[in-house]
């Protein structure tokens, strides 16, 4: 796996997959006010005729918000107008590290009051 | 990013394979279920604050990685996580007696011992599935590496600190009291040979164990530590414990601990076969 092309952040997302990372910015995570986009989970993200597939990781195995924050981002996707299935598979490859955490995840976090060290 | 994990990667594998690769999977989990689940008889009672919430952090990393193992094992069985957690059968459990024995008298330079032993192992074994040839290991071996290790560092630290003076004599008891029961991780029920020329892992389990043995060691030797044994060359003669684990039987106290995971599942009824046999 190249470790230089995750985590996505979609930037240059258009139509169903624009609003599916736009869903996926409305999650955070259930510890700290960070949009998991923002906060470098999201590895990949494919849309093809309505069902999405997500690639994801968490920030350790033990995480034990796993369920909920499955649930969550699921929740939130399959609202999106035009998603017919939802599947989330868990990726440990490449691990997650602090680096992962986008500039404006990084803000986020400052605001909370946790400067993030580059 | 390369394409996802190949999904069919079961399939390139021959039977055989699959059995070995199953049966590698299930005696990971195991070690690392009972291993944290045994480490809780600890919690909230170690000799520093500092020490609690170290501990709590490396029982949450053990059962998540025991979740890791297990999902990957019911992959290959008609069978979820939970099932493989609360409806087998005490003899079903496949780990090494190391990680089931209670802690001699509540001894910490016990739990201390027993974590270096087993973290040092669990670095080799993994080191030893590092580039498999299977997929759904090769993405999280590295991540579990990451994890563990300040597991290692805390125990090396805590034994640094309980071999001044006095305290060398208890842990070098300690020590060698417990090296046959780790041996008994590097037993394996999981056709060696399939597994290395399959290329799922690097070396077999008696040549990991000789790597394990080598660095721990060195450590024992630093801290003027005399251990028993004295080359992997006289870790052949060693008898293994009476019992061992590993698909052969288990210690009482692992009965015992059994009884205590599953009892709850139990008294809500929600068990489907009757795994208190």
């Amino acid at each position: 796996m190249d470790e230089q092309t995750v985590p996505r952040v979609g930037d240059n997302a258009t139509g169903l997959e624009r609003e599916v990372w736009n869903a996926l910015y409305g999650v955070e995570d259930p510890e700290m006010p960070i949009s998991i986009v923002d906060l470098g989970l999201i590895y990949d993200l494919t849309v093809e005729d309505g069902a999405v597939k997500i690639d994801m990781t968490l920030t350790y195995t033990g995480c034990p918000a796993r369920e909920f924050l499955l649930d969550d981002i699921k929740e939130a996707v399959e609202a999106v107008e035009g998603v017919s299935e939802v599947k989330i598979d868990i990726r440990w490859t490449p691990e997650w590290t602090i680096e992962m955490i986008t500039d404006e995840g990084r803000q986020s976090l400052k605001d909370f009051g946790l400067e993030v060290p580059k | 990013m390369s394409n996802t994990v190949d999904e069919s990667a079961e399939s390139e594998f021959a039977n055989e394979e699959q059995t070995a690769l199953a049966t590698h999977f299930l005696e990971f989990a195991d070690d690392e279920f009972v291993h944290g689940d045994r480490l809780l008889d600890w919690y909230v009672k170690t000799p520093t604050l500092e020490s609690h919430i170290t501990l709590a952090n490396i029982i949450q990393d053990e059962l998540g990685h025991a979740r890791e193992w297990y999902e990957r094992y019911a992959d290959t069985v008609d069978m979820s996580v939970d099932d493989l957690v609360y409806e087998r059968r005490h003899d079903e459990f496949v780990h090494g007696t190391l990680v089931e024995l209670p802690f001699d008298q509540g001894s910490w330079d016990d739990a201390v011992v027993r974590m270096y032993l087993y973290d040092v192992a669990e670095r080799h074994r993994l080191e030893n599935l590092q580039g498999s040839t299977y997929n759904p290991i090769d993405d999280l071996i590295g991540k579990v590496l990451q994890e563990e290790s300040f597991h290692r560092e805390h125990a090396s630290e805590w034994l640094k600190a309980l071999t001044t003076d006095e305290g060398r004599e208890r842990i070098e008891k300690t020590v060698n009291r417990l090296l046959p029961y780790a041996l008994t991780l590097f037993e394996s029920a999981a056709n060696q040979q399939v597994l290395v020329d399959s290329g799922i892992c690097t070396k077999s389990a008696r040549r990991v164990r000789n790597d394990w043995f080598k660095e721990v060691r060195s450590f024992f030797d630093e801290l003027d530590v005399d251990l028993q044994v004295e080359s992997t060359h006289d870790l052949d003669g060693v008898s293994l414990p009476e019992y061992i684990g590993r698909g052969k039987r288990h210690t009482h106290h692992w009965i015992e601990l059994h009884q205590e995971q599953t009892m709850e599942y139990r008294n809500l009824g929600l068990q489907e076969t009757d795994s208190t046999l």
